[in-house]
């Protein structure tokens, strides 16, 4: 191949008589923006599909044919562009005043736009609905903005025509208004090639063609995963939020969500009276790009409530007083400078910034001299340990985008499309592409399980012995990647040996899984990169085996260190990583991390049993830990509240935390803090306060550096958070050579950053070099479950998108009633050996405690399980209605719980 | 079986039909003597007459004579006289013309028709001679009428899939389609681009490859694609094997409107037996050729018959186009190489084959060889499905095998190749069929159809039918075309009504060239011809309506029911006062 390869995939065009270098592969249009040429255009959107509808970026090409659109025209070298001649302007213009007919557009061509006010008299007569000063999305307007573009004359002969649609309000979060949709398609097309849910559609045809569901049926019912993408590429007022629908941003900061580890980041708008007002979608966002979810996108608003701190507290005669902050100061100093190490203990919401995290451990250890700190991420380390131990760090190890390219995809006990949404868009559309399949191993329906090839439904907690089985077959059929476990694995010859305990009969009787199953699964699985997926969402039963077992089989078919698989631990808190990386969890990344926790053995939970045992004199609470997980913790501070003295920085009021605090400090909430975080991709991104705090909500290491400064120690001197990460870099090893100006201007590294190789594309192990002792990574023995008693019935609730997979939960009496019934499916040998009937009532309750009622239907599937199936739009609605702040914090989560059944 | 072995046998079913003792019967049935005329009575009561009697009798339903004013046609071949062909038939008369045939050889000359054969009966005409018949030459209609459209043998002993056998076993890909380049067989869905040309895009990729055949078929006044399909579908598979060889494809799709259950139930019953015989699936003939055929339906979408919109409409999508490039012969159905052709390309092929490039070459003129076919509709004394040579100027085809304007009126205008393609005056009458020279007059031959319209209609009512058409079918992607047909058709309404004024005119044509200019596809680009054409001929037509005065007063009378609301909710249904 002696061809010259064209290195950087740039060639040269000409647009309007300026040479431009663009890459090879775009469209005209994409081209132009890239080089900062402006061409109209309404239907087209960075990063979508071109549609090539509109017209409205019609171009003239030298020796072409006709005005083609130049979003759906490839480049060509040398090819030249006119975007600006008399015909294409014309014509321009011929089609916007087209559109403009159904369009409300008294305002857009009127040269007072500028001037008018809300309540000026109209000059011109347009009636209210014909004006952009009553539209929600006025000043926000694309159309509006192309419209000036283009200079459009003041009068067309044309009629316009008001369409008479109703608004369409009746759906949760946002508000459709057909009168406003120019039908470009931009929100059909982004719901299906890029969320792959499919909920909207173009509707009708010709002139009457329109927005909305298929059948017309309400978005919760058509699927819609309320992500919201629809109304960030929605061009005009057709599309927008309920809440703040009205408001203008005036300030837009980008800045990182508080919600899960994938670490979207976005724009926080503010308004000017300092409100959080929108989630805006920043296409530049490395790991999201651009997208959101339902808690991401409109769970924001509770920066704004009236039940933020206003001011320091103190706690006297059993009532939280205001105080002021040298008062607060003063007084936890006075509790603080004698108190015996052993009684004090810290913990760290992983909510938090890494500064935040990082100055309350230094703080803690130095200071303090305790060695009782733990961060609340420690409740996911059963997902972490065993990835120290057999590969080196503890973290995912690959990249999301690399997702997309996967061929296969192995999702065990997470219900990722809620809880970790974004990081399952590039697995939707790799599966919907047809080239990707998917194996999910759970026992509730959960959305993707409606995307998976092959859904296997184990015995809660025989997960692992279904791994097992799986490696077991990959090595009957002799399908393991013998060059790569030669070349970069140690005990492989121990691990073979351990697998001859699983025989696949066996396990097939123990798991429910039939041994075809199990064969097909492994046929999926090896045929290319396979990116595994895992969550602890099941009965707790042992889930470092579990973690073992999928590194194994992740060993096993060489997909540690390669572009397109990897291993996905979904774990919870928006910087849990950052966390992890600086050492206040049982499972840590650095051996030289300065300020780690001697005591290692210090589980989150064993800290929670340490106060309930009144060991601990003074709990210093950083953060607000908003998460339902997180509640054990205040329930065992309650038992304990007369004799504990609670140190608490938090923004929102708590009810529960209000009975045990004795200090209060008000603190930053998400979007006024600064900092880093670190996603599940090991990407460091930068947090940027999008509002100005008040004087007295003042980010946690501040205060912390006011305290220990109290006590006359001088090792902090931190001027601004960027102090604060220097001395990260210098103390964690594995954020060596990072510093804000890196983060600033390059989005797109992850630890470990070595400038000298920047094309390991973000994989951990590149090359697939461990970091263990020997650099190769290391087998682990195979467990086997413990003893399961199959005694007694596990509920496992699921959650779906699509109605059509629910039948309709309907109530006893046959009357629209408050309570829903639901359907249980349950096995027909349950039901047989328990005497139940298809259609029989039941209670189901758990601990003595009645759940609901359930109609059930003897179609279970595994055994010893009832199952039920609920619908993802009827939470949401639910959510929608619910008054309390940190709603979407407190998700109901599909546990599986033992029950007990009932007839009713 | 083999294929000599099935020839064979195919021979020796129809020499027992030709020439064997018991009497056969055939009795055409397509979409208008089918289901319209109800000729499938007439068979039932053929069949009872025969067992009541106990005369035995060889009886096929058969497809389309092209005769639509003689329909539903039954003739008989027995004892070694010609076939006679009898005209209108009806339940009613249907008995006795057999039964005097039959039993005391007494040709009834009520509805008789002629003869066709060798020989003639003294005092019966021959049916070449009849109106329409005479100018004919049926290439792609050879079988219609003459074989049963559900028995593979009668068209196998007709030549049938001697072509395939041709092209599959004695020549390679290449030659097949060098062999079609030669013949200059243009494609006769519009765009009459060279289908061999068109084939040779494909040639080149490897993998899974589509041939599309379109009888989308959407165009009023056009039905020779159904006609073909309903005659003689296995034209059309034989032709779309001979394309997947050529383009060494693996898989057909014949694309119908759905609900045009004729063609869709032959077509599928034709590939069933194509498939039992082995003329279709792996290996056809022995070789290393394997075809699958499927039939794919669309919704009610005028626009599902535009290349890309067909196939997404395939692919289970709604029928919207794509943009183009990438084109179809690089991305198409589910991303793989396509070829679309139209029924009427597609069933040329075999023969074609069969024949030699020279033979097709050789009929019509230079630039368009072989065969068009018309059908004529709307005001004509012998509406029909005519195949003629190319090259044949309209006025004969209006006037010689259309029998002319009825009722002692005067032609006013012409309406070709569908709505898109605009209407002619008069003085277009001298223009000859031939994709060149019709667009040089300023319009398409496109399907065929050829609507034909007296002096009792006025131009602006006929622009408002073809324009509300062309509204309606509009697919909604692109804006200029959802938002400009809407506008065309309030103006022109506005118009007939007598409320317009000269700067419609003006309006009028912005739209349209912004419509040309900007339109994604076919629809868009041409949707403003019906308009633009009719100003051309007609502008006095437009003037005195504005007036308020119709010069044919047809546009008071007739009541055109638009499609409710062209507009979401809004607009009202108009009436036409």
């Amino acid at each position: 191949m002696a061809k010259k390869v064209n290195k950087d995939n740039k060639i040269d065009i000409v647009i309007d008589g300026k040479k431009v270098k663009v890459n090879k592969d775009t469209n005209i249009l994409q081209a132009a923006m890239d080089s900062g040429i402006y061409i109209p255009y309404l239907c087209y959107y960075p990063g979508m599909k071109s549609y090539g509808a509109c017209r409205m970026c019609v171009v003239d090409v030298e020796g072409g044919r006709g005005t083609p659109a130049s979003c759906t025209t490839p480049v060509t070298e040398g090819m030249k562009v006119n975007t600006q001649t008399d015909e294409i302007v014309d014509l321009r213009k011929g089609i916007m005043e087209l559109l403009l007919t159904e369009h409300p557009h008294g305002c857009l061509t009127c040269h007072r736009i500028d001037l008018c006010g809300p309540s000026d008299i109209c000059l011109r007569h347009v009636s209210v609905n014909d004006r952009c000063i009553t539209c929600p999305k006025n000043e926000r307007c694309e159309l509006k903005d192309t419209v000036r573009s283009l200079d459009m004359e003041m009068d067309s002969p044309l009629s316009y025509n008001y369409r008479g649609e109703h608004v369409k309000n009746d759906d949760p979060l946002w508000d459709m208004d057909m009168n406003l949709c120019i039908v470009c398609a931009r929100c059909v097309r982004v719901c299906s090639e890029v969320r792959v849910d499919n909920a909207l559609t173009l509707k009708e045809r010709a002139g009457k063609v329109i927005i909305g569901t298929s059948m017309g049926d309400s978005l919760i019912d058509a699927g819609c995963e309320f992500c919201g993408a629809c109304l960030d590429v929605c061009p005009t007022g057709a599309i927008v939020e309920k809440d703040y629908k009205w408001e203008k941003a005036e300030t837009k900061t980008t800045s990182v969500c508080n919600y899960c580890p994938v670490g979207c980041t976005f724009d926080l708008e503010t308004n000017a009276k300092n409100k959080l007002i929108r989630i805006g979608s920043n296409l530049q966002s490395p790991a999201n790009r651009g997208q959101a979810c339902f808690k991401g996108k409109f769970g924001f608003d509770y920066v704004n409530s009236k039940f933020r701190i206003k001011s320091p507290m103190i706690r006297k005669e059993d009532n939280l007083v205001e105080t002021t902050l040298i008062e607060n100061v003063d007084a936890v100093t006075q509790i603080l400078q004698d108190i015996n190490p052993n009684n004090y203990a810290m913990i760290i919401d992983c909510n938090l910034t890494n500064e935040d995290i990082y100055v309350a451990n230094k703080y803690a250890n130095e200071v303090i001299g305790t060695n009782n700190i733990i961060s609340n991420a420690d409740v996911d380390s059963s997902l972490r340990y065993k990835l120290v131990e057999m590969l080196g760090y503890s973290a995912a190890t690959n990249p999301i985008e690399g997702l997309k390219n996967s061929k296969s995809f192995l999702v065990v006990s997470a219900n990722a499309t809620e809880n970790h949404n974004v990081l399952t868009l590039p697995v939707k559309q790799a599966i919907d592409s047809g080239l990707s399949e998917m194996v999910v191993i759970d026992q509730r329906e959960t959305e993707l399980t409606k995307y998976a090839k092959l859904w296997l439904k184990p015995y809660p907690g025989t997960e692992i012995d279904l791994i097992g089985g799986l490696i077991r077959s990959i090595i009957d059929q002799s399908l393991e990647n013998k060059n790569y476990i030669d070349k970069f694995c140690n005990n492989y010859s121990e691990f073979r040996k351990s697998v001859w305990k699983f025989d696949l009969q066996k396990i097939s009787t123990l798991t429910g899984v039939s041994t075809e199953d199990m064969n097909e699964a492994v046929n999926i699985l090896t045929n290319g990169p396979m990116a595994t997926i895992y969550s602890n969402e099941t009965i707790e039963n042992n889930i470092d085996s579990l973690v073992e077992s999928l590194v194994n089989l992740s060993l096993i078919t060489g997909n540690i260190g390669n572009e397109f698989g990897g291993l996905f631990p979904l774990y919870r808190g928006s910087n849990a990583q950052g966390a992890v990386d600086l050492g206040v969890t049982t499972v840590y990344n650095s051996e030289n991390t300065m300020y780690k926790n001697d005591n290692r053995d210090l589980s989150f939970d064993k800290l929670i049993d340490l106060i309930k045992n009144n060991q601990i004199e003074v709990l210093h609470l950083i953060g607000d830990f908003y998460e339902s997980y997180n509640n054990k913790l205040f329930e065992a501070i309650d038992l304990v509240s007369d004799s504990i003295k609670v140190i608490s920085h938090q923004s929102l009021t708590s009810e529960i935390r209000n009975r045990s605090n004795s200090f209060v400090f008000p603190s930053t909430s998400f979007s006024e803090s600064e900092g880093t975080k670190t996603n599940i991709e090991r990407r460091i991104q930068l947090v940027r306060p999008g509002m100005i705090p008040t004087n007295v909500q003042i980010q946690p290491w501040k205060i912390i550096q006011m305290l220990a400064k109290k006590m006359n120690k001088d090792i902090f001197a931190y001027n601004n958070s960027e102090n604060i990460f220097d001395e990260i870099v210098k103390n964690v090893s594995v954020y060596d050579k990072f510093s804000y100006k890196l983060l600033d201007s390059e989005s797109n590294v992850t630890w470990p950053y070595n400038p000298n190789n920047p094309n390991n594309k973000n994989v951990l192990y590149w090359n697939n070099i461990a970091n263990t002792a020997n650099n190769k990574f290391n087998f682990s023995f195979v467990r086997k479950s413990e003893n399961i008693s199959k005694n007694g019935f596990y509920l496992a609730t699921g959650r779906v998108l699509n109605k059509s997979q629910l039948v309709e939960n309907f109530d006893l009496n046959g009357n629209n009633s408050e309570s829903e019934i639901y359907e249980l499916s349950i096995h027909p040998e349950d039901a047989i050996e328990h005497n139940i009937k298809q259609n029989d009532k039941l209670y189901l309750s758990s601990n003595g405690e009645k759940l609901f009622q359930c109609i059930v239907k003897t179609n279970g599937q595994i055994k010893n399980v009832l199952n039920i199936t609920t619908l993802f739009g009827n939470m949401i609605k639910n959510l929608d209605l619910t008054k309390a702040d940190l709603k979407y914090y407190q998700v109901p989560e599909l546990d599986i719980i033992p029950v007990d059944v009932e007839r009713v | 079986m083999s294929f000599e072995a099935l020839k064979r046998d195919s021979d020796k079913r129809w020499l027992d039909l030709t020439t064997g003792s018991k009497p056969w019967i055939r009795v055409s049935s397509a979409m208008c003597c089918g289901t319209s005329l109800e000729s499938d009575s007439i068979v039932s009561e053929i069949v009872n007459y025969s067992e009541k009697n106990k005369i035995p009798i060889n009886i096929d339903t058969v497809g389309c004579h092209g005769i639509c004013y003689a329909g539903p046609i039954i003739d008989i071949l027995y004892k070694g006289q010609p076939r006679i062909f009898w005209g209108n038939v009806t339940r009613d008369n249907v008995i006795k013309i057999l039964d005097n045939y039959i039993k005391n050889d007494e040709v009834l000359t009520d509805n008789l028709l002629g003869t066709l054969g060798d020989r003639f009966i003294k005092g019966i005409k021959k049916i070449g001679d009849l109106p329409g018949m005479s100018l004919q030459n049926r290439i792609a209609l050879r079988n219609s009428g003459n074989i049963a459209f559900n028995d593979i043998y009668q068209y196998i002993a007709n030549g049938g899939f001697e072509g395939l056998h041709k092209a599959v076993t004695k020549m390679s890909s290449d030659e097949v389609i060098s062999e079609v380049k030669d013949s200059g067989l243009r494609g006769r869905g519009g765009a009459a681009f060279p289908t061999g040309l068109k084939w040779s895009f494909m040639a080149n990729s490897k993998g899974v490859k589509y041939i599309l055949c379109n009888c989308e078929e959407g165009d009023p006044g056009a039905y020779n694609d159904k006609g073909i399909l309903e005659s003689d579908p296995y034209t059309l598979i034989e032709g779309m094997a001979i394309a997947g060889y050529a383009t060494k494809s693996t898989n057909g799709y014949v694309f119908i409107r759905h609900g045009h259950d004729g063609p869709i139930d032959r077509t599928k019953e034709a590939i069933q037996q194509a498939y039992d015989n082995g003329l279709l699936g792996n290996n056809i003939f022995g070789s290393d050729f394997s075809f699958d055929i499927e039939v794919s339906l669309t919704g009610d979408s005028y626009v599902a018959g535009e290349e890309t919109a067909l196939m997404e409409s395939v692919e289970g999508l709604s029928a919207r186009p794509r943009s183009r490039p990438p084109f179809p012969a690089a991305y198409g159905v589910w991303g793989h190489p396509s070829t679309i052709n139209n029924v009427k390309s597609l069933a040329y092929v075999s023969e074609i084959i069969r024949n030699g490039s020279e033979w097709f070459k050789s009929i019509g003129t230079e630039s368009s060889s072989g065969t068009a076919i018309v059908c004529l509709s709307g005001d004509i004394l012998h509406p029909g499905m005519y195949e003629v040579e190319m090259g044949i100027s309209i006025e004969d085809v209006v006037k010689k095998i259309g029998g002319g304007i009825p009722d002692g009126r005067s032609l006013k205008m012409l309406q070709t190749g569908g709505p898109l393609g605009g209407v002619l005056g008069p003085d277009s009458l001298k223009v000859k069929i031939d994709f060149d020279e019709m667009a040089k007059a300023g319009a398409i031959l496109g399907s065929g159809g050829i609507i034909i319209v007296d002096d009792r209609t006025c131009a602006v009512d006929l622009t408002k039918s073809l324009v509300a058409f062309c509204q309606y079918e509009s697919c909604g992607k692109c804006f200029p075309c959802r938002l400009g047909m809407t506008h065309l058709l309030e103006i022109v309404e506005k118009i007939s009504r007598g409320k317009g004024n000269l700067t419609d005119l003006d309006l009028m044509n912005k739209i349209g060239r912004n419509m040309q200019a900007g339109s994604l596809c076919g629809h868009g680009q041409l949707g403003y011809n019906p308009i633009s054409s009719a100003l051309k001929h007609f502008q006095k037509d437009f003037e005195s309506c504005m007036d308020g005065n119709c010069p044919t007063g047809s546009c008071n009378e007739r009541q055109i029911v638009f499609p409710e609301n062209t507009r979401p909710n809004s607009w009202q249904t108009i009436k036409g006062n």
